[in-house]
């Protein structure tokens, strides 16, 4: 056998020159991508700040109006006006008298299939309307008697043998006398929607409510809002005039002023390095006023 | 290519020009998620301008209801009101700005004459 001697080919690889020159190119590439990913980066805070100022404008204008709308202004739903609040008794429930009512103790039975409401019935926030038909034959003694619910008791039986829960009530109970079976019950609540100021310097749609004897601390609902005029009411009446007058109210203007937590960064962009602001201004006509169309 | 000679100054050009074809792709889809999210609130600011009005000529009553025209901010809204029965038909357009062209929504609502 006779040994064959194979020369082994010289493998070049990268001469320096291409070495130099493509750790020179690819330092110019890792620095582009660099200076796009924290722009990137810049783009995406932003944008999430301008998102929250919207998602908390759109909040407001949903959650206000759907408040504001179903109240009857003349029969005193509204119960104290103000240019950055409004405070209403706001509806948080329906039920339908199903048995006579008892005078003596202010007790009433509802039906359960007849009960609605976004909650059940609390007695240490929420009030009920009781509708007093009076004399059946006229519509000039209508009225609705407000109650408060002192408890709500255990599982009972209407007047029918259906299925019914008794609610114990305080206030006028002698004009409960043509209260009969049938008679619809309105609970509502007491709310104050107003703007409110947190301590980080933020400032937000604040609600609070009225329970067991006293106000709840303000909670904020929705925002972030402006600090200044963040939240305005207007009240309009029927020829459309600005007014004062709680029972006048057939309209009420909304606007909502928003401000990131936050500047945004954008370059190029108008207004970049301030907060964003955006507002809102919506209207509500109130459906329950008589005569509303 | 003769067999194992590293990368060529072409090659490392080639794949350059891939990562920046790469990059400018991804600053463009922040331009574009810039233009859809202020067309969305546009488009979102226009519904609302539309229901404020509405509820503003329900609130005027039934038998106040008629044409007319207004601004809010940059929205133009005009309104046409028709008769049908005891219904008053209510065709409500809302014009702004979107983009390089302007963007016409209409909206429909009927309020009943008691």
């Amino acid at each position: 056998m006779v040994p064959v001697t194979v020369a082994r080919r010289p493998t070049a690889g990268a001469t320096l020159v291409e070495l130099v020159v493509a750790l020179v190119l690819g330092g110019v590439v890792a620095g582009a991508v660099g200076v796009v990913l924290h722009d990137h980066q810049r783009f995406y805070r932003s944008e999430s700040q301008i998102l929250d100022v919207e998602e908390g404008l759109r909040a407001v204008v949903q959650l206000l109006p759907a408040e504001l709308r179903e109240l009857d202004a003349r029969a005193g739903d509204l119960v104290a006006l103000g240019r950055d609040s409004v405070s209403i008794r706001a509806m948080r429930g329906l039920a339908v008298i199903c048995a006579a009512p008892d005078r003596a103790s202010g007790s009433v039975v509802i039906a359960d299939s007849l009960t609605y409401g976004w909650r059940g019935i609390d007695p240490t926030r929420d009030r009920a309307l009781v509708f007093r038909d009076g004399d059946p034959g006229t519509a000039a003694d209508d009225r609705w008697l407000d109650f408060t619910v002192t408890s709500v008791g255990a599982a009972t039986r209407c007047g029918d043998g259906g299925p019914g829960t008794g609610l114990r009530l305080a206030g006028p109970t002698a004009d409960l006398d043509s209260v009969a079976a049938g008679s619809p019950v309105r609970t509502y609540e007491r709310v104050v929607y107003r703007l409110y100021a947190d301590d980080q310097g933020q400032s937000w749609l604040g609600e609070r409510g009225y329970g067991g004897g006293s106000w709840s601390a303000l909670s904020p609902v929705a925002g972030p809002l402006r600090r200044a005029g963040g939240l305005a009411f207007a009240f309009f009446d029927s020829a459309g005039a600005a007014t004062s007058d709680p029972r006048a109210v057939v309209r009420v203007g909304i606007t909502a002023r928003g401000l990131s937590a936050a500047a945004i960064d954008v370059p190029g962009r108008a207004a970049s390095g301030r907060p964003f602001e955006d507002s809102v201004a919506v209207a509500v006509a109130l459906r329950n006023n008589p005569g509303a169309p | 290519m003769s067999g194992s000679r590293g990368f060529l100054l072409v090659e490392v050009v080639v794949a350059l020009l891939v990562v920046t074809v790469g990059l400018l792709a991804l600053a463009g889809s922040a331009a574009s998620i810039a233009r859809l999210t202020g067309q969305g609130r546009r488009r979102a600011g226009a519904g609302i301008a539309a229901a404020a009005r509405l509820e503003t000529l329900r609130a005027a009553g039934c038998q106040a209801l008629a044409g007319g025209r207004d601004s809010s901010g940059f929205y133009r809204l005009t309104w046409t009101v028709t008769t049908q029965g005891t219904g008053r038909v209510i065709d409500l357009a809302v014009e702004y700005p979107d983009g390089r062209l302007d963007r016409r929504d209409r909206f429909e609502a009927i309020a009943w004459c008691p």
